[in-house]
């Protein structure tokens, strides 16, 4: 196992946005074995963001790629006739990603990239992208991206952001927060802060608001929230739970849990509260509804056999069929971006791990973490990677981990963090 | 341990019996006893003393706008409970008095029920406290209480938000089943999210499985 740690020289010189909670440790384990070897070299007339460094380490979190080590750079090439192809290929490079910043009109800039194949000296991309001051780290994500596809035919997901639940304090003076980041947690902002519990985010398929559940006033109410202006929409508050929030694809819905009939039902409700479809009919505990990509179907959690298990069911209801059978606690499932896979809490002995089933039958399980208490797992909208929430050291702290094994990544800020939940599309 | 006859059980275990939950494993290594979660226990809303629940009113929600190149724009003040919600303080009313609430010798001072493991069956030590309770809203019809149901951290946070709701659900079915009219009770299921004891063993775990009665 290789344990890199990563202090994150970015923070320090990233002029704005920097506040003692900014703080970020990223911290990388497991192993990188069959990653493939790319060299990001640090960007010429690098301002007040080291952009190579960030597009290094969002590669080198998919699991997919391994960046080589600066102290390893005999050169430092920023176009492409600067580069010495030979040299590259001892070091067993097989990528190569070089870039400057230059000046743009009116404190603007303009970042030139390429990204080139060693062995046969090939451009397989380059480009020259505007980027003002503050939006440098966003355009670092971008072409990160923009190598990530084309190095594996797969969309980036690092122009995303995460929205997560922190906590700081105790008792009357707890505050909770919704906070929102860079994917790479880099950046947080907080936009809603609460001495109540908040719980459950959940992104609109635009990526432009979010749902989540409020405890402010004594009550428990699920609100929408538009992301750039921070206005928000009370869309249920009934006696009881109002809880688990889910857009459906097409945005116009929300998938919900209610108890205002007298126990946890799946309900589905316009996104302004104004129409409601009862989906579930059981004594038991029906909650955390999720869609399917086609927004034919929902699973969710019930309890209905004595035990949590997975279900699933028309989204416009009817019966359900019990999807998970291995193991005596399944819950939280979220689908995978093509449907085919679900990405779910499991019991085993006393431990709570992540581990993905098929989303047909249940089978095949995978376990992607240890335990003993992680929850909340949701893919990244390429569905290469999960995101959830984990235990270190008795505090929440959020967790990536590739779908195909690899380097995971943990997310440490000061307070707990937990729930999180990946932006459905980069800006 | 306090004494209960047998009659009293059979009559918690039929109420209880609608709303228990399948599996009550054995208590872990280090979980506290019932006695010893009682004696922790002292009223007014447990560890947090006085008056039960006051903590958690008046904080108010602030939401703010984020740009997409990451930097925060505008915000938005929004009151606790100014929005019409139940609950929030919606209160005890009338000139009745209510004081033996935070009076440590009065049998209405404990108001936290504990819960075994994924259970939201009530145990028969809590009749006493329970009948305390029924006692003294039969008699101040203005009272109102609010029963907060918790869970430990185990388990997914939106499962633990309905075990929670079950459990108030348990105590609410006992409080209405012994006379006590709808109309005095409400519910609200906090799951995990707030602890009395924020750490991550079995005592604590003990601790924060729980309904408390917030008047």
């Amino acid at each position: 196992m290789t344990r890199l740690i990563i202090p994150l020289l970015m923070v320090l010189l990233n002029g704005w946005g920097v506040t003692a909670e900014a703080k970020l440790t990223i911290d990388i384990t497991g192993g990188v074995e069959g990653a493939q070897p790319i060299a990001v070299v640090p960007f010429g007339n690098t301002g007040t963001v080291d952009m190579a460094a960030i597009i290094a380490a969002d590669l080198a979190r998919t699991g997919r790629f391994q960046p080589l080590a600066r102290s390893d750079m005999v050169k430092t090439p920023h176009t492409e006739q600067e580069i010495d192809f030979p040299g590259w290929q001892l070091l067993s490079t097989t990528s190569l990603v070089v870039g400057r910043i230059l000046p743009g009109a009116a404190g603007s800039y303009q970042v030139e990239f390429g990204l080139f194949d060693v062995f046969s000296g090939k451009k397989l991309l380059s480009r020259t992208q505007p980027s003002s001051a503050r939006g440098l780290r966003l355009t670092a994500h971008r072409i990160a991206d923009e190598i990530y596809h084309a190095l594996t035919g797969e969309r980036g997901v690092f122009a995303g952001r995460i929205a997560y639940i922190t906590s700081r304090g105790r008792g009357a003076k707890e505050r909770v927060m919704l906070r929102v980041a860079e994917a790479d947690g880099h950046n947080p902002q907080t936009i809603v802060d609460s001495a109540d519990p908040l719980m459950s985010p959940a992104w609109s398929p635009d990526g432009r608001r979010l749902a989540y559940v409020s405890f402010e006033g004594r009550q428990a109410s699920i609100y929408v929230q538009d992301l750039a202006s921070g206005r928000r929409q009370r869309v249920a508050s009934h006696q009881g739970i109002n809880g688990s929030p889910a857009f459906s694809p097409d945005g116009s819905r929300l998938a919900v849990t209610l108890s205002k009939d007298g126990n946890p039902e799946i309900y589905v409700i316009s996104v302004d509260g104004g129409q409601m479809t009862r989906i579930t009919n059981h004594p038991a505990i029906d909650t955390e509804p999720a869609w399917s990509p086609d927004g034919r179907t929902l699973v969710f959690t019930s309890d209905r056999g004595g035990q949590p298990q997975i279900y699933r069911t028309s989204a416009s209801g009817g019966a359900a069929q019990r999807v998970t059978f291995e193991g005596d606690y399944n819950a939280a499932a979220n689908f995978s971006p093509d449907g085919r896979t679900l990405v779910l809490v499991t019991r085993v002995g006393k431990q709570f791990r992540i581990a993905t089933v098929s989303a047909a039958n249940g089978g095949g399980r995978r376990f992607l973490s240890g335990g003993p208490l992680d929850e909340s797992p949701s893919f990244a909208p390429n569905g290469s990677m999960v995101v959830y929430g984990s235990q270190n050291g008795g505090r929440g702290v959020l967790v990536v981990t590739p779908i195909a094994g690899g380097a995971s990544q943990r997310l440490t800020q000061d307070g707990e963090a937990r729930e999180p939940s990946w932006s459905p599309v980069p800006r | 341990m306090k004494r209960i006859s047998l009659a009293t059980v059979l009559t918690l275990t039929s109420v209880l019996v609608l709303t228990g939950c399948s599996s009550t494993p054995k208590e872990e290594d280090g979980a506290l006893s019932a006695d010893e979660l009682d004696a922790m226990s002292d009223g007014g809303g447990g560890r947090y003393g006085g008056g039960g629940g006051g903590r958690y009113d008046g904080g108010g929600v602030t939401t703010s706008g984020l740009s997409d190149d990451g930097s925060l724009s505008g915000s938005n003040q929004y009151d606790a409970g100014g929005d019409g919600s139940y609950g929030g303080g919606g209160g005890n009313g009338g000139s009745q008095d209510f004081a033996e609430l935070n009076n440590p010798s009065s049998a209405v001072y404990q108001k936290i029920v504990y819960f075994d493991y994924d259970a939201s069956t009530i145990e028969p030590q809590y009749a006493d406290l329970l009948r305390a309770h029924i006692g003294f809203l039969r008699q101040k019809p203005g009272a109102r209480v609010m029963l907060q149901g918790h869970t430990d951290e185990r388990g997914t946070r939106s499962y633990n938000l309905a075990l929670g709701d079950r459990r108030t659900d348990a105590v609410r079915g006992f409080l209405l089943a012994e006379g006590v009219p709808a109309g005095q009770i409400t519910t609200l299921s906090y799951g995990e999210e707030r602890p009395a004891d924020a750490g991550h063993d079995e005592r604590a775990w003990s601790l924060n499985r729980r309904v408390e009665l917030v008047y």
